[in-house]
């Protein structure tokens, strides 16, 4: 048995070799090393589920921040983000990087589904890469409006009540939903608790929980291409290493995004509205965060009676099935075998797309 | 001949007028076996949701709220200091409710709560109208009638009753 002299000894392929023993190191760098993205024209739209990720990470960091000063009260909850705000040494920074980081990666998520959503990317076999994603924005948008409450200005309260009474229409189970979420009649302490909880705890495992999913089979099945890009000569198509190649410029984008993100929180600090006050009306002009700002629209549109049926209920079924069609368009379009449907999913794309831009802007002013 | 028994046997069997079925044959007992299974882990999945859902959702289940129920209550201001034309939001007991001096020069008095989607109404006076901002739901500020947007019924209403020395009394209707 010859021992080591300090001469033969390579340290780094001694750890790499007895960590390879336990840990499949080598096959995951050779599984990496293997792995190419496309490169064509509709590149860039690869960028932005890295960007939503590195979004994902800003809102756990940052939240988790926040909870160190943060009081989960009713009584209490305001002034302990007011205290945030003006006294906690860059207490203001970590708010307005977790209140605007909010925004921007629903934001980022919207783009990153709209645009894998044109690029057909949710056909055979990534219906399920498709399908989490989309419940990865729906749990963001869940995130934003138990967020919402928690600052319990003027906005949370309102946006609180009228979102839980949206519930409260849905048929048959409304009304027993509603107190259910609200823990009483009443929006209060226990309404506090439960969006608390959500927010902090159940929905951030749902998301890890979705998100694994979500990345591992976009690891497993590759990168999609575009229609357009599949039909080239294999000549044509260009490809670059995931790793390093790709990671290079992933890293590079997140630091760029990462400063403009900066220079926003920063210029721009988050603010807070007035404090609740129960007994005051809706203050005139109130509105919902952006994201919601389509279906505030709707409700607003709705009127109180249409036929026989109370307009809430015509306005949540209607805003029910449109955002549910998101589900099922892509997947009858699944094969792209069938040009009619084809031709279809990306009309109805655009429609969706134009509309609800719209009813946002005009929710809006 | 061998293979012929073995077909006679099938057919007989097949066609035993009792049975039906030869629940010996490897895929009747196959089907069975997987009905078993089947069932067994749909009983147990059930029995799961059940001893594990009933203490949990029990355990969520709001209890019956603490409203603070009042009956009765004397308005904060006395009728002199409070003109036509005025109106006011306050709190009757858990219920946000709002008070107007409407220009009949009648007091009326709501459950300020938008039968629409659950904001609360207040009083606009250049436009002798009762509104939500919410969704912009009006009502009318002398009946509560609910008269443009979204809101489907009239506000609830409460009573307002006025003592000779203009103390005001706010009462469940
Ligand atoms: S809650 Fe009043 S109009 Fe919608």
């Amino acid at each position: 048995m010859s021992i080591p002299t300090l001469k033969n000894l390579n340290i780094v392929q001694t750890v790499v070799d007895w960590l390879d023993e336990r840990v499949p190191v080598k096959a995951a760098v050779e599984f990496a090393g293997h792995k190419e993205v496309p490169v064509h024209k509709h590149s860039i739209w690869y960028y932005m589920g890295g960007i939503a990720a590195l979004f994902m990470g800003i809102q756990f960091a940052t939240g988790f921040l926040l909870m160190f000063h943060y009081v989960p009260t009713f009584e209490g909850a305001y002034a302990s983000v007011q205290a945030i705000n003006m006294q906690v040494p860059f207490g203001w920074l970590i708010r307005s990087m977790h209140s605007w980081g909010a925004n921007v990666f629903i934001l980022v998520l919207f783009i990153h589904m709209f645009s894998t959503y044109f690029m057909k990317a949710y056909r055979a076999p990534r219906e399920f890469t498709w399908l989490s994603g989309l419940g990865l924005v729906g749990i963001a948008m869940v995130f934003g409006f138990t967020g919402y409450m928690l600052p319990m200005d003027e906005i949370a309260y309102f946006a609180t009540k009228v979102g839980v009474d949206v519930a409260g229409e849905s048929p048959f189970i409304g009304p027993y939903l509603a107190e259910f979420v609200r823990g009483g009649s009443e929006i209060g302490q226990v309404t506090m608790n439960r969006f608390f909880t959500l927010h902090v705890i159940a929905l951030p495992l749902a998301m890890m929980g979705l998100f694994g999913l979500h990345a591992t089979l976009i690891q497993l099945q590759g990168i999609s291409e575009p229609e357009s890009i599949q039909k080239l000569p294999k000549a044509e198509r260009k490809y670059e290493k995931f790793f390093p190649d790709f990671i290079k410029k992933d890293v590079f984008v997140w630091f760029a995004v990462f400063v403009g993100f900066m220079l926003l929180v920063t210029m721009r600090p988050f603010g807070l509205g007035p404090q609740v006050d129960p007994a005051a009306m809706a203050p005139i002009g109130i509105k919902p965060e952006w994201y919601f700002l389509s279906q505030f629209q709707a409700l607003k549109l709705f009127p109180a009676k249409i036929l026989f049926f109370d307009g809430v209920h015509v306005a949540m079924v209607f805003i029910g099935t449109v955002f549910g069609s998101l589900a099922v368009v892509p997947i009858l379009d699944s094969t792209g075998k069938i040009p009619f449907i084809s031709k279809f999913a990306t009309v109805y794309g655009v429609i969706f797309l134009i509309g609800w831009l719209f009813l946002t802007i005009w929710g809006s002013l | 001949m061998t293979t012929e028994q073995d077909s006679s046997k099938t057919n007989e069997s097949q066609n035993n007028p009792q049975g039906g079925y030869d629940l010996d044959s490897p895929e009747v007992s196959f089907s069975r076996r997987a009905f078993f299974g089947g069932m067994i882990a749909l009983g147990g999945g059930l029995w799961a949701l059940l001893v594990g859902g009933t203490p949990i959702l029990s355990f969520l289940w709001p209890k019956k709220s603490e409203v603070v129920t009042v009956t009765e209550m004397t308005f904060e201001k006395n009728l002199k200091d409070f003109p036509v034309g005025e109106s006011k939001n306050f709190m009757f007991g858990s219920i946000p409710a709002l008070l107007i001096h409407d220009t009949n020069g009648k007091l009326s008095v709501f459950n300020a709560k938008c039968s629409h989607l659950g904001c609360t109404v207040g009083y606009q006076k250049d436009k002798d109208v009762i509104y939500c901002a919410c969704h912009g739901g009006t009502y009318d500020p002398n009946t509560g009638k609910n008269i443009a947007g979204p809101p489907p019924a009239p506000l609830k209403p409460l009573v307002a009753d006025v003592a000779a020395d203009g103390t005001i009394t706010i009462k469940i209707a």
